[in-house]
């Protein structure tokens, strides 16, 4: 029993490490010359950080993370008060047409946005927003999988508290704000952790949206580098690629715990 | 409640939803409405629309790239999907059996899903390249024929698929733990008295016991397969001879390479239409296992 155990988990470790090799190596190859590259080399000959200050001097990859920052934090922080508020009425309030509003909450599920772009775009293109990071921040926020989370969340917390708390006295906003959401903070969080990543990640509305040059997303930014540009070469590229994944990473491994509860919060 | 006060509950809901409502009617159904309008015009972007009736449609359905695009989006739904769905439900069973490496496996699998979609791609067109990629040293030294992965045309497609795979299993991985974890012991215990092998229970308590977990896989990457686009804009452009050309890549080609808007909307509907089914199986299943434990 112990030695199937022990033999599980290397199993389990080899088998991880593989997995990884691809991300292993971009950061390998993000230290080394476009020699070693050349020369199919795992480790570098050399380690040196000049990828990096290539990249960092010729490419506006400072501009464009920040695009993609304003646009991913300002979307999830709209999305969160946006879907809250609509979620709340949903799932805890009473009133004549509630049904309706959660079916008509739900609608955008059936809409998949690529659907829907051409249309949109047009309509963006009309008031203005192309090249405008609202033209990406916009469109984003009324998310029906956010109200959807959080809805199903919210339904779960038993009717008691509400009860107890209108005996006390407390108005509705009192509920709402005392009582209800800071119940709801775990779902709160996996729905920004998503929506974050989602929209940091997201390739064709931006590479629609955005014509301009200084306007690029990350994602948009990196295609467009390492398709134009014949003197910035793979290790650059690769470092590229080192610095725009890091923040991700980082925001994954920290909320890491929250978003595998998150999906499967999500799924129940 | 009183009636005033009812009245005033009710104010609030509405006032409440109102900001993501009107964000909804805005962002999505009116797009939506349009692009069922569209689909009757000719319009490149500058001049006024021109109404066509059907004549989208004929074309589309003559359009001998809008078919093989059609083609190689299913192709990539077939070459995705399954590997997805059976990668991912071994990873699972093994990241959750009774072992230390557990929540490493995990997060081993699941990180690749975090990267920007460039990340993927462009790191991945370095390791196809058949001159010093590290797939084709390793196709080498093991004495097999180096392909030139993305330039083949058998082998382009393949190609992209492996990267997706690679790229978004971590997530179905996630589903299938948390599907297991559901499990209860009892039913292998009871099984075990009764003499039953780890491959006895596999077979006939876990497979089975996942079956709303399958479904949610299946149809969840379907979904998201049949709207691949990045990865072929990215890695292949479409080429090798169109043999990687998909449907929404076409829909970019003819929508904002050649402005013929009236026409790739037509084509974006016949997606929504084919996607409508499995979109609809989706918010069926989420509402159903919501109210349900996930098994």
């Amino acid at each position: 029993m112990r030695l199937k155990k022990y033999l599980l988990t290397t199993l389990a470790i080899v088998l991880s490490i593989i997995y990884l090799i691809p991300l292993i190596w971009m950061v390998l190859a993000s230290f080394q010359s476009q020699k070693d590259i050349l020369a199919g080399k795992w480790i570098p000959s050399k380690w040196s950080a000049d990828n990096y200050r290539t990249i960092l001097q010729r490419a506006k990859i400072g501009t464009w993370f920040i695009n993609s920052l304003i646009s991913s934090s300002v979307g999830t922080v709209g999305i969160i008060v946006i879907c809250t508020l609509a979620a709340y009425v949903v799932s805890r309030m009473n009133f004549p047409g509630r049904r309706l509003l959660y079916i008509l909450s739900l609608t955008g599920f059936m809409i998949p946005s690529q659907a829907i772009a051409i249309p949109l775009y047009l309509m963006i293109r009309k008031v203005g927003l192309v090249n405008n990071l609202f033209g990406i921040i916009i469109p984003a926020l009324p998310s029906s999988m956010a109200v959807f989370i959080l809805s199903q969340f919210m339904k779960a917390i038993p009717a008691d508290y509400e009860e107890a708390a209108r005996l006390d006295g407390a108005g509705e906003l009192d509920i709402m704000f005392k009582i209800i959401l800071p119940m709801s903070i775990p779902s709160i969080i996996t729905v920004a952790v998503l929506h974050f990543t989602w929209i940091w990640n997201d390739f064709f509305w931006p590479l629609i949206v955005m014509t301009n040059e200084k306007m690029y997303t990350l994602p948009v930014g990196l295609v467009a580098l390492a398709g134009s540009d014949v003197n910035i070469r793979y290790g650059p590229i690769m470092a590229a690629n080192v610095m725009a994944s890091l923040p991700v990473i980082v925001v994954y491994l920290f909320m890491q715990r929250y978003l595998t509860r998150g999906v499967i919060l999500s799924l129940r | 409640m009183t009636v005033y006060n009812k009245k005033k509950h009710t104010l609030l809901a509405y006032l409440f939803f109102l900001p993501f409502g009107v964000l909804l009617i805005i962002f999505k159904l009116i797009p939506f409405v349009n692009s069922v309008r569209m689909v009757f015009y000719k319009w490149d972007i500058l001049g006024t629309p021109q109404f066509i009736g059907f004549a989208n449609f004929t074309r589309m359905f003559s359009d001998k790239v809008f078919l093989s695009s059609l083609w190689h989006t299913f192709y990539f739904v077939i070459l995705t999907v399954p590997p997805i769905m059976i990668l991912s439900f071994l990873v699972a069973v093994l990241a959750n059996s009774k072992m230390h490496a557990g929540g490493f496996m995990r997060s081993a699998f699941y990180l690749p899903y975090t990267l920007t979609i460039s990340v993927v791609c462009l790191t991945w067109a370095l390791l196809y390249n058949p001159y010093f990629g590290l797939i084709s040293k390793a196709t080498k030294s093991i004495g097999l024929k180096t392909i030139n992965w993305l330039v083949d045309p058998t082998w382009a497609m393949p190609a992209v698929a492996i990267t997706t795979v690679w790229w978004t299993m971590g997530f179905c991985v996630v589903l299938y733990i948390a599907g297991l974890q559901q499990i209860p012991t009892s039913y292998y215990e009871a099984a075990e008295l009764d003499g039953a092998s780890g491959f006895k229970k596999m077979i006939f308590i876990t497979i089975p016991l996942l079956k709303r977990v399958h479904v949610l896989v299946i149809v969840t990457q379907i979904i998201a397969s049949l709207q691949i686009f990045g990865q072929v804009y990215i890695m292949t452009a479409g080429g090798p001879a169109g043999k990687t050309r998909t449907v929404m890549q076409y829909i970019y080609e003819q929508g904002f390479r050649y402005f013929k808007m009236g026409y790739a909307q037509s084509m974006a509907f016949i997606m929504f239409l084919i996607m409508l089914v499995f979109s609809y199986l989706q918010l069926r299943l989420m509402i159903s296992s919501s109210k349900e434990e996930l098994i």
